[in-house]
């Protein structure tokens, strides 16, 4: 058993069927062979007996009449015995009265009947006495050997070799013939099974043949391969679809974040070897997110899509665009020659986009901030540039945007300082690091201060102070912006109450409320429930909204609007003006006032256009019922226009920084013993106090 | 026994010895012989001149051949003759052997005589002396013409003679 353990099954078959063929023969033979040989001796022995009786009556008259030469006569015919080698006639007395030898000198008679030996293996003999009519006339004597017998043995062995020989032959056949039939389709399936699981070739099939047991294994074979391979087909299809998906931007089709680290890292690496340089564009759409708010997500798809169009046009093929975040694109330019080469594809980008895009109705223009980074000179591996091809497009966007700009090491800071920013709000808010400072807005006409602006600070331990517009996005993009909402609401809040009691009359606070913020379905409960806990008169709360309230839903925005305006409390459009308002909604949405924002009233000398601008502004809010308020107010001349154009409040420099302690300003105010009146009125005499 | 008892002399005893051989023969050949009638008597007669027929008479008398007895007979009368067996005839005139045998002839008797012309001439077996020994010879045209039949195993040993063409 050992033998066949480790054997394949063709060669236990054939083993089995020559040991079976062997055992078979050899036992057949065996036994032919040894029956042959007692058979064959007991024949020798009745011949030898039957020969005896016949030489014995032959010579009867020989030995009545004593005639030894007859009885020689008889003995010689022997000659034709072959077996016989000896042979003799005794007389009734004992006495040997003829002999025959067949080789003289070999084998004999003994001279007296009583010297006869007894038969021996190689001489068997037999005695007979010769009786005529009773009458005992002697015996007769043969000696036979078996030389004839053993060469029919032989005979008998090499037939029997033989026979083993084509018995063997056949068994070999029948075994070659039993693997045909069933070892080699098994052996076929063992190959193709073999080639499947190391080359994963799904496509292999098994020949099939017949309608036997092995022909139905093949079929049901076949039949998973099939099934094997067309998953392995689609499996293959959807990973080619996954790899383009995460290779590829959705919506531009441009590479994405991933596929451009991969194609950065070759082009790294292939200038190394060439000794060239590389540059990295760091692409982002200044204002873009305005565009999305105020428009929609679809309009700011499409202008996505658009704006990759432009700078796809724009690059070489060599050159890989890709889109790695919103509104960010990077370019990867290879064998470049000077630096300047970088800068020169850069502000082609930035002219591509001068002339302005029509998405759906709309004609939008839109800027780009580009930083660039370069290899070897910057630095030398892919995240180092990214991460200063970044810091320079933010310097780019902070030094005023629609630039371009190189990296430059003293940029190192900002580029941290933007990766950790969302990681370092989380903990602010629990360190206590965000504050709120406050404001004043007053009245054009009375003078008086109507209300304080809560507005979010951030004091970073390391960092120092960081402004509203840098924080707030990253707030909104993390989801942090909630949290953070509710805490400023809840400390405007808190904080308001205590000047209800310094102030003659009431004042207001005024919080900005993202829009992330406004669209929760929860938000109108959450507004409520602060409300409640720091019990606050709504009436005293304004909640400031941008203009991207009148794209996402006017319905769930008037209704939710409307819902807090049931109890009290007012509502402001902010920064009126930045976005792509439509005023057509403006009348859908319960509003009681409208900022008109700070770039309006910017330059110190208005054009009479834009003075006509802000007086039609103005009016068309009065006439549908708004307050309006105009921000960034910082000079006297500034102040003078508003009152010339008659607006309703204002907030700026000019008549209060923001403030931590609107307390104390309050106070000092009352000891001035002025109503709470605008610090201007000594430089605006036209201006009456209320008494 | 038989030839020590007959050996004081010489040239008697050499003519005793041969008509010993010739009687042993004789018996010997009625095992040989099978014959058409059978009884329990075996019956040789002895015809012509000579000591051979008393040789005969005091060598077989009473002796048993083949579960017959064997009764001699000497010269027996001319219509005895047929009634034997076995005769000898040992008549020195060729004339006497030729009308015994003439008699004789188709009938179921053994001829046996000792003249060398003998079963030439019609006798059926001759005992013919041949230097130490007494050959057979068997007429065989003779034997066959009766109903007679020797055994093949005498004819081995003896000298088939036919009979001589006459006239």
């Amino acid at each position: 058993m050992h033998l066949f353990k480790n054997q394949s099954f063709a060669h236990k078959i054939a083993l089995t069927s020559v040991i079976a063929t062997v055992i078979a023969v050899c036992t057949l033979l065996a036994t032919f062979l040894l029956l042959d040989v007692i058979s064959s001796r007991r024949v020798l022995n009745t011949d030898l007996a039957a020969l005896a009786d016949v030489v014995g009556q032959t010579s009867t008259a020989a030995l009545t009449f004593r005639d030894q030469l007859a009885a020689q006569e008889v003995l010689n015919a022997l000659r034709t015995e072959p077996p016989i080698v000896a042979a003799c006639l005794y007389d009734a007395a004992g006495a040997r009265f003829a002999q025959y030898q067949r080789q003289p000198g070999a084998q004999g008679c003994p001279a007296a009947r009583t010297q006869i030996l007894s038969p021996t293996r190689d001489f068997p003999s037999v005695i007979r006495p010769i009786v005529l009519h009773d009458e005992f006339l002697g015996s007769v004597l043969l000696v036979s050997d078996v030389q004839e017998l053993k060469k029919r043995w032989k005979r008998l062995l090499f037939a029997t070799v033989g026979m083993l020989i084509v018995a063997l032959t056949f068994s070999g056949i029948a075994g070659s013939s039993l693997q045909r039939g069933i070892l080699k389709p098994i052996s076929d399936l063992t190959g193709v099974m073999r080639n499947v699981t190391e080359e994963q070739k799904f496509s292999a099939r098994v020949a099939v043949s017949g309608n036997d047991e092995i022909a139905h294994l093949g079929k049901g074979f076949n039949a998973m391969l099939c099934e094997l391979e067309r998953r392995e087909n689609q499996k293959k299809k959807f990973e080619a679809q996954l790899e383009y998906q995460a290779s590829n931007d959705a919506l531009t089709g441009l590479p994405n974040r991933r596929l451009f680290s991969d194609r950065l890292v070759q082009a790294l690496a292939t200038a190394e070897r060439v000794h060239r340089n590389v540059a990295i564009l760091y692409i982002d759409l200044d204002g873009f997110k305005l565009v999305n708010d105020s428009l929609g997500h679809p309009v700011g798809d499409s202008l996505l899509v658009e704006v990759a169009a432009r700078f796809s046009a724009a690059v070489r093929k060599s050159d890989t665009l890709a889109r790695i975040g919103g509104d960010e694109f990077t370019v990867i330019l290879t064998n470049l020659h000077a630096r300047e080469d970088a800068l020169a594809v850069a502000m082609t980008l930035v002219d591509t986009l001068d002339q302005p895009f029509h998405i759906e109705c709309h004609q939008l223009t839109i800027s780009a901030s580009i930083g660039i980074s370069l290899y070897p000179h910057d630095a030398l591996d892919s995240a180092h540039l990214m991460q200063q091809a970044d810091a320079a497009m933010y310097a780019a966007k902070r030094n005023g945007k629609n630039q371009v700009m190189y990296f430059t090491p003293d940029l190192g800071v900002l580029v941290r300082e933007r990766l950790n920013l969302e990681n370092q709000l989380r903990d602010a808010l629990a360190n206590g690091e965000i504050f709120v400072q406050y404001q004043p807005e007053f009245d054009v006409l009375t003078k008086q201060l109507v209300r304080f602006e809560a507005l979010a600070r951030w004091n970073h331990p390391t960092l120092g102070s960081i402004p509203p517009d840098k924080f707030i996005p990253v707030a909104e993009e993390s989801g942090l912006i909630t949290p953070l909402g509710a805490y400023i609401l809840e400390s405007a809040c808190v904080e308001a109450i205590r000047w209800q009691s310094i102030s003659p009359y009431p004042i207001q606070i005024a919080v900005n409320v993202s829009n992330i913020q406004f669209s929760r379905p929860t938000f109108v409960e959450e507004v409520s429930e602060i409300i409640l806990r720091t019990g606050i008169d709504p009436r005293l709360l304004q909640l400031e909204l941008t203009e991207s309230v009148m794209v996402e839903g006017i319905n769930s925005s008037a209704e939710s609007m409307r819902r807090l305006k049931a109890i009290g409390v007012t509502f402001a459009i902010d920064d009126f003006g930045t976005g792509y308002s439509c005023l057509s909604y403006l009348p859908a949405l319960p509003f009681d006032a409208l900022k008109i924002d700070r770039s309006f009233i910017k330059t110190s000398h208005l054009s009479v256009e834009r003075r006509l601008l802000v007086q039609s502004l103005i009016s068309l809010a009065q006439n549908i019922g708004l307050r309006v308020i105009v921000e960034g107010v910082e000079t006297v001349e500034q102040l003078e226009l508003i009152q010339k154009l008659g607006g309703n409040e204002i907030q700026g420099y000019l008549l209060g920084r923001p403030t931590t302690d609107p307390t104390s300003k309050i106070a000092s105010m009352r000891e001035m013993n002025e109503p709470l009146a605008s610090p201007t009125d000594i430089l605006v005499p036209t201006m009456q106090p209320v008494s | 026994m038989l030839m020590a008892a007959l050996s004081p002399l010489r040239q008697g005893a050499q003519e005793l010895d041969e008509r010993a051989i010739k009687v042993a023969y004789i018996f010997n050949l009625t095992k040989y012989v099978a014959w058409p009638r059978t009884g329990n008597q075996l019956v040789v007669g002895f015809v012509g001149d000579g000591p051979m027929g008393e040789a005969l008479e005091r060598m077989l008398s009473g002796k048993t051949s083949d579960s017959r007895i064997i009764r001699v007979v000497l010269s027996p009368k001319d219509d005895a003759l047929d009634q034997c067996d076995v005769v000898y005839i040992a008549y020195s005139s060729p004339k006497k052997i030729h009308s015994t045998l003439d008699q004789l002839r188709n009938k179921s008797v053994l001829t046996v005589g000792d003249s060398d012309s003998f079963s030439r001439e019609g006798g059926m077996i001759g005992l013919v002396r041949a230097g130490q020994q007494v050959h057979l010879q068997v007429n065989i045209d003779a034997v066959q013409r009766t109903q007679l039949k020797i055994s093949s195993r005498v004819l081995s040993l003896a000298t088939i003679v036919h009979d001589e063409a006459k006239n």
